[in-house]
């Protein structure tokens, strides 16, 4: 099974436009701010939106062809789709929510069971936890036999603390039931957990699809880096010395970079790649730079110290013992090969 | 200014002791027009119901200036002066009207009969409830429809399984505001169906006449449409407050239960 889109649709602030293809038993999972058009390739995909033009299909069955003027009903497609805060009817109980489309009434209980929402069966929806609200609408989903699954937010609506364990669920779910996926969010975590290819989306167009990986270790957009939780700089290519390219950074500062580029270029630098410390270590093949902290920022048993236009995260314990206070003039060190550089 | 509201309510009830009111309501003329009246109103609100309400569905789902225009027509009745709406009824559906001759031709003649008032009625009290129905239709969380669709419900299924029970609070209090409308239609009336005891005299015609002949059955059948009027209010009150608890799902809704 694979589910074919394609698609262009002028929306208020911005053009929306996609083409993608996902394999059964694939999930891509479309990251990018609020309002960058992620809900309108799913809507588009389950037929709630009809674009100006485009094309979906399921295998050979096509949905929507603007060109052939097809157009099939949303209720006719067998899409699986859940909707950001799950959508459930609040007049109906936790069963008759399962039950409402379901296309076999026996597999209900079964279905009830499998998501250990049994003994909820007469339950008041709007009592449930958020966790539970998602079992539901995901049975509820999962009741129409659909041929592909489409997840919007799936996870936003969660206690940050229930989270992580609904997320690994989630997982093994969409292992289990191998249909084409097409995921939802706005955090780069949970698109890395859940998905096998990423998409980045901004303004209503993909800027680069790839596994997360791929996306971490050659961003080609600077949006795309600064969404993985990079930290861009622009900067100018000087020359290449030792098969490093030096990098005047706008900011005055120079970087050395493993990636060879030329011409005006963005450095993208993880915050985890960089560490701190009083000296300089004696290594050619380490950037080093030197500047007063701007500030520093803990975030559990972790901190983020800024330094010049970079960022270091370092564990507590470490930025403790260096004894780190805003002002104080320390030394960034990193990788040639950390530093990520791409054309402008 | 709650004294003044409150006076003439009260003063209808000291005027004479509730036993006399009771009885008074027992006259031909009080009988006769609390008969006309709930037969009438019935059918009305009926009609209003069963023609009012996939109208109402239908305009909510549409949107823009053309909706606007669509609003302001239905609610075109609400400040239309009474007595226009009855020369204007007159004078579409009456003998003479525009739609006169071939409603003659059909064998039946509507002016000054009890389907003249059924027709006031529904039209007078039309914008109570279409003004509250859309608003309660527009008021149901637009992806729960959206996502019965996806559920594979035609839109025969989502408007019977999720919109009509979604709204139905809203729907209940418009009827209500409605029929209130209707109970104390006059004018239209009076103009287009007249004020014949038995046949189209209703309850508010029948004050009107009484209050020469026999103030006391005046004062009774006042008495009733206050009663009925607070009924209505209180039902309203109820109704509302019933939609505004059903048809909003709030995330994080007051539960701390973790999963199990």
């Amino acid at each position: 099974m694979a589910l074919r889109v394609r698609f262009a649709h002028s929306l208020r602030s911005f053009d929306a436009a996609a083409d993608l293809t996902v394999a059964g038993g694939e999930t891509l999972a479309l990251v990018g701010p609020s309002g960058a058009g992620k809900t309108t390739v799913l809507r588009v995909v389950a037929g709630l939106l009809r674009p100006q033009s485009g094309y979906v299909a399921i295998d050979e069955t096509v949905l929507l062809d603007t060109e052939r003027g097809i157009d099939t009903l949303p209720e006719h497609r067998r899409v699986g789709y859940l909707f950001q805060e799950y959508a459930l009817f609040p007049h109906l109980d936790v069963l008759g929510n399962v039950r409402f489309g379901a296309r076999n009434g026996s597999g209900v209980a079964a279905l009830l069971e499998r998501f250990r929402i049994g003994h909820l069966a007469r339950a008041n929806v709007r009592e449930l936890s958020g966790g539970e609200r998602q079992r539901v609408a995901l049975a509820r989903a999962l009741a129409c036999e659909p041929a592909i699954l489409l997840l919007d937010e799936p996870l936003s609506a969660l206690d940050t603390h229930t989270r992580t364990g609904i997320r690994a669920e989630l997982r093994e779910l969409l292992d289990t039931l191998g249909l084409p996926t097409i995921l939802v969010t706005h955090d780069f975590e949970d698109a890395a957990t859940l998905a096998s290819r990423v998409g980045v989306i901004s303004e209503g167009s993909i800027l680069q699809v790839g596994p997360p990986a791929e996306l971490v270790a050659a961003p080609t957009d600077p949006f795309v880096a600064t969404f993985t939780g990079a930290i861009v700089v622009s900067g100018q290519v000087v020359g290449v010395r030792d098969g490093l390219t030096e990098i005047a950074l706008d900011g005055g500062q120079t970087v050395w970079s493993a990636d060879l580029a030329t011409g005006p270029v963005n450095v993208a630098l993880y915050p985890w790649d960089v560490s701190l410390g009083p000296t300089q270590e004696a290594d050619s093949r380490m950037n080093h730079l030197t500047a007063p902290i701007a500030s520093i920022a803990p975030m559990g048993n972790r901190a983020r110290v800024a330094v010049g236009p970079f960022v270091a995260e370092i564990t507590a314990a470490s930025a403790e013992r260096l004894g780190l206070y805003p002002g104080l003039v320390v030394t960034a060190s990193f990788k040639a090969g950390a530093a990520r550089a791409f054309p402008r | 200014m709650l004294v003044f509201l409150l006076l003439p309510v009260v003063a209808v009830f000291l005027r004479v002791p509730p036993a006399e009111l009771v009885s008074a309501l027992g006259s031909s003329a009080a009988l006769d027009a609390i008969v006309v009246t709930a037969e009438t109103n019935l059918i009305a609100m009926a009609l209003l119901l069963a023609f009012g309400t996939p109208a109402a569905y239908w305009i909510s789902t549409r949107t823009g200036g053309f909706r606007d225009v669509i609003v302001t027509l239905v609610e075109l009745p609400l400040v239309l002066p009474p007595a226009v709406a009855g020369i204007g009824l007159l004078v579409a559906f009456g003998r003479v009207g525009l739609l006169g001759e071939t409603v003659t031709a059909l064998g039946v003649d509507i002016a000054f009969t009890k389907v003249a008032v059924i027709l006031a009625v529904a039209f007078v009290a039309s914008p109570f409830y279409l003004r509250t129905a859309i608003a309660a239709f527009e008021g149901v969380d637009p992806t729960l429809p959206a996502a019965a669709r996806t559920l594979g419900a035609g839109p025969a299924r989502v408007f019977l399984r999720v919109m009509l029970p979604l709204a139905g609070g809203g729907l209940g209090a418009g009827a209500a505001l409605a029929f209130a409308r209707g109970i104390g239609e006059f004018g239209a009336t009076i103009m287009f169906a007249g004020s014949l005891q038995g046949v189209t005299q209703t309850l508010s015609l029948a004050i009107y006449e009484q209050f020469d002949i026999d103030f006391e059955v005046a004062l009774a059948i006042s008495a009733l449409l206050i009663v009925i009027s607070a009924l209505v209010l209180l039902s309203v009150k109820l109704l509302t407050r019933w939609r505004s608890e059903s048809a909003s799902l709030t995330p994080f809704a007051a539960s701390t239960r973790q999963p199990t």
